[in-house]
């Protein structure tokens, strides 16, 4: 029997007189790992901000790890993306002042684990992603590859439900890109969390268990009715 | 960049507009107080030209104990002599002068000098007589002929009265002069330290307002970063975009300045009530020349042109939209070293005033230069003071907040110490003359201590014996007084000490009197005792022959101890004898020079401090603001991953609060080690006390204004990093 961790029905969004979802139908199995593709101003984002709840929808609800989003406020939604999301971006995600370390500590101290329990944990996490040699480092003094591997060690660090991973390696080559996804969905995988992975990249959506194509605000064709079932 | 361009970039937002707005009103404050201040500065020297009728001319003056000096009125000369007065407890200054029927000597204006019997007071001494009774205060020095104009006083809260003399009597005065014509270059000794914190002050405005133009233009790069990217983009060199911003703020430093000038209008009537060198100015006496304004602006103009350009040239955004971060070059401790030998400096003086034979040339310099370097010292040292702050914090801290505020802080010492920096260095200052001055009140608060005169005994230096007879009929009939005795002069040439019946002796105050026919006691120790020194102990009277055929030498009332009555008494003892020196109670020689002179001091410290504090609660603000946007994505996508706004704000306000909190610490400490130091070794036994009330409201104000303006920036804080507004890349 499928464990269906993200539903989403009939999900519309419009911005002004533009509309960005034009009623999405989406289910996201536990353990699954997502692709989202599409092309620019498709309403990929818009519809991944929905997903996480980051934004609210005009109509539809999205039910996440059991709880419905859509009833939520916006601090409430803030308290649920802390204890069950996790996040990494393509770029910019990391806190210049911080060492690689307090970065990871941070979502740590945010849900109230201890500053010791916290430290202990980002470094464990940073190990598991080969970064052991990188503890004490600052974002400005790492390599791209290496602060993306800090990005998701912060993301999973509390050991989140779901890992919304945006673009992850866009920024960087086809060595570290390839080094830095394998590490994550290794992990991810070992760990069983939802991942929903958004990108242009053929070759990145090929690590995914599935794939979606969004086209004007509509899951398109056949990944429609596969997305809904 | 063609200015059409240049319009179209510059001026195409609200928040473009909002900034500029802000920018004006900050550099216009600023402006407007530098302009009085310079104008304070430059009328100095004609406040002192305009009283220098009251001083020796040293072209024409002859003093008196010089051979030369006519016994009697003669046409051409007149005899001037300076003294002061007192009354509930202010002082009076009053110059006497005597002259002849038709003498050819007129003062300024034309105001022929009063006969004996008349007098000339200032504005505000005319309204005091008014507002009293006569037998307290007009009573003492006769007919009122006018009062004084303008051009012969320092400023309109000047206390001064022009007594007409008798010529025998003020030629027997050690302090008169003989004057043929009165002196028209003043004697700018007295207000050259006024000057010099004038001119510090007017230095120390433009720093603050430097700071504000630095960091308003960071703000701006942050909030066009997309802009200036654009712009790179297009084609557009670094420079460009740096003359931009320098164009811009160079522009708005023009009008903030040309706005100054009608804030300085506004601001000329609030200044002119303060209290400079012993009155308050004129305010034709804070305007500066057209000249002067002239070159103010156009340096407010540049300075702001080029700390745009230069802060913008720095921060460089590129093509991209992404600036470079310039690591802050690394904080070490010996950033500590300028404070760490201006304080030895000090210190060194400071005791080098305790050793005999001590070049007092070089003593003062270290003292001043010490000083100069330890202020300067603590701004030095601000940014390791707050990065060793920081990284205490760094490892105490227990929340999300505190280890991102942390890490900022320890990052970028440099550039958070900047915003509170002005803060810092007038609370050292408040804090230092604050220490002193709490040495001070601590000497003029004068209380009945056994052994020393009563407080409500005046006392009265005879210059002729005669006068003691006419001083005690007069003070028979004065309603408040209870006894009038004489102290007569000791045989002994050269003896300090006078000699009084046993019962006068007890009835001023002295102890442990022996039983004899008289007894000789120091009537000056008794005044002086614990004012001029910490000590308040006395020698005790000695037994003395009897009084028979000494000289009378003092005459002492001892009033009921109200101010009525003490203010009576001085009348009636003034009116009687015409003594040159006014009757003195203890409080009223403790208040002489030393409180007022340094109450004024502080009080311009105190003004100092709170404009210091409002420009750089402004460049907190801004500061604040403008470090919440460099941020922006960052702090936005915090909150996407779940950071509750409140945690934000905790973590902006600890950025704000722990470097004002380290350094305003060390600095009001420092302040109170620095004044310790200068009483401990100057002020010969004095001690120190809790400052006054003012010192903690100013303080506490300041924090209540940091407050302020950090959490005044807290909505730009949550707008700007709503996580609608941060974009998934």
């Amino acid at each position: 029997m499928s464990d269906v961790i993200i539903a989403a029905t009939g999900l519309r969004k419009n911005f002004g007189t533009t509309e960005a979802l034009r009623g999405i139908d989406l289910a996201v199995e536990r353990g699954e790992v997502l692709a989202v593709m599409g092309p620019s101003g498709s309403g990929k984002s818009t519809l991944v901000h929905c997903l996480a709840g980051v934004l609210a929808p005009d109509a539809g609800s999205v039910i996440l790890n059991g709880t419905n989003l859509t009833t939520l406020g916006a601090d409430a939604r803030a308290r649920f993306r802390l204890a069950n999301v996790g996040f990494v971006f393509q770029f910019g995600q990391l806190l210049p002042d911080l060492s690689a370390t307090d970065n990871v500590a941070l979502p740590l101290l945010m849900g109230g684990a201890s500053r010791g329990e916290a430290s202990a944990t980002a470094r464990k996490w940073l190990e598991r992603l080969g970064l052991s040699g990188q503890l004490d480092k600052y974002p400005g003094d790492m390599s791209g590859g290496e602060a993306q591997r800090v990005a998701v060690a912060r993301a999973l660090a509390t050991r989140p439900a779901v890992l919304f991973a945006d673009e992850p390696t866009g920024s960087l080559d086809s060595v570290s890109s390839e080094n830095v996804l394998t590490t994550m969905l290794d992990v991810v995988r070992e760990a069983g969390t939802t991942v929903v992975l958004i990108t242009h990249d053929a070759r990145t959506a090929a690590y995914a268990d599935r794939e979606v194509i969004v086209r004007d605000g509509r899951l398109s064709g056949a990944f429609a009715e596969a997305a809904a079932s | 960049m063609r200015p059409a361009a240049a319009r179209l970039f510059l001026f195409s937002s609200a928040g473009a507009y909002r900034r500029l707005v802000a920018i004006v009103a900050g550099i216009a404050l600023g402006t407007g107080m530098l302009l009085v201040l310079l104008g304070a500065y430059l009328h100095m020297p004609d406040r002192d030209e305009r009283v220098a009728w009251k001083e020796p001319n040293s072209a024409g003056a002859l003093f008196s104990d010089d051979r030369g000096v006519p016994l009697a009125p003669v046409d051409d000369t007149v005899l001037l002599a300076n003294h002061v007065d007192f009354f509930d407890g202010a002082t009076i200054e009053t110059v006497s002068v005597a002259s002849s029927a038709h003498t050819s000597v007129a003062f300024p204006d034309g105001i022929a000098p009063p006969a004996p019997g008349e007098y000339y007071a200032s504005p505000a001494m005319a309204r005091l007589i008014d507002q009293n009774p006569a037998d307290q205060l007009g009573g003492r020095y006769g007919k009122r002929l006018g009062v004084l104009p303008a051009s012969m006083l320092k400023g309109p809260s000047q206390r001064i009265v022009l007594i007409g003399a008798n010529w025998d009597a003020l030629a027997g005065d050690a302090n008169a002069t003989a004057e043929r014509a009165f002196a028209t270059a003043g004697n700018h000794s007295a207000s050259l330290l006024y000057q010099a914190v004038l001119a510090i002050g007017s230095v120390a405005l433009l720093v603050p307002i430097v700071l504000l133009i630095s960091i308003v233009s960071q703000l701006g790069a942050a909030e066009r970063r997309e802009r200036f990217a654009t712009v790179r983009l297009i084609g557009a060199g670094r420079r460009d975009v740096a003359a931009l911003a320098g164009r811009e703020m160079g522009l708005a430093s023009l009008a903030g300045g040309l706005i100054g000038i009608g804030v300085a209008a506004l601001l000329r009537p609030a200044a002119a009530v303060l209290s400079i060198g012993g009155a308050t100015s004129y305010r034709a006496d804070l305007v500066p020349s057209f000249g002067w304004t002239a070159a103010s602006l156009v340096i407010v103009a540049a300075l702001g042109a080029g700390t745009a350009w230069w802060r913008t040239f720095r921060d460089d955004v590129g093509a991209l939209g992404a600036t470079r971060e310039r690591p802050e070059k690394r904080t070490t401790g010996w950033r500590a070293v300028p404070l760490g030998v201006g304080l030895t400096a000090f210190c060194g003086s400071a005791a080098a005033t305790r050793l005999d034979g001590a070049p007092q040339d070089l003593v003062l310099l270290g003292l001043v230069g010490g000083f100069a370097l330890t202020a300067f010292g603590i701004v030095h040292a601000g940014p390791w003071i707050t990065k060793a702050a920081s990284q205490t914090y760094r490892r105490l801290a227990r929340s999300a907040a505190g280890v991102v505020a942390a890490g900022r802080l320890s990052r970028h010492p440099r550039a958070t110490f900047r915003s509170v920096a002005g803060v810092v260095v007038a609370v050292f200052i408040v804090s230092m003359l604050a220490g002193v001055l709490s040495s001070v009140a601590r000497l003029v608060a004068v209380d009945d201590t056994p052994g020393l005169l009563r407080q409500d005994t005046l006392i009265a230096a005879l210059d002729s014996p005669e006068q003691a007879g006419a001083m005690l009929a007069s003070l028979a009939s004065v309603a408040g007084v209870r006894e009038g005795v004489v102290a007569y002069r000791t045989p002994r040439d050269g003896a300090t000490t006078e000699v009084m019946t046993p019962a006068d002796a007890r009835a001023v105050g002295a102890i442990d009197v022996p039983d004899a026919p008289a007894v000789t006691l120091d009537l000056f120790d008794m005044l002086s005792g614990g004012i001029m020194s910490g000590s308040t102990s006395v020698k005790a009277p000695q037994p003395a022959p009897a009084i028979a055929g000494l000289a009378p030498e003092y005459v002492l009332a001892v009033t009921d101890g109200s101010p009525a009555a003490i203010e009576r008494a001085r009348t009636a003892m003034i009116a009687a004898g015409k003594p040159s020196l006014a009757p003195t109670t203890r409080s009223d020689f403790a208040e002489r020079g030393t409180l007022e002179f340094t109450q004024e001091l502080s009080a311009l410290a105190y003004i100092g401090m709170a404009i210091a504090i409002g420009i750089s609660a402004l460049a907190l603000a801004v500061a604040t603001v403008a470090a919440a946007l460099d941020r922006k994505r960052t702090f936005g996508l915090l909150r996407l991953g779940g950071m509750p706004v409140s945690e934000l704000r905790k973590s902006v306000t600890a950025e704000a609060a722990l470097p004002l909190g380290a350094t305003l610490a060390a600095s009001a400490a420092l302040g109170f080690f620095v004044a310790w130091v200068m009483v401990g070794a100057l002020g010969d036994g004095a001690t120190m006390a809790w400052p006054d009330a003012r010192y903690w409201w100013a303080l506490g104000g300041s924090l209540a204004i940091a407050a302020l303006a950090v959490t005044g920036s807290f909505g730009v804080v949550s707008r700007s990093t709503e996580v609608v507004s941060t974009r998934f890349e």
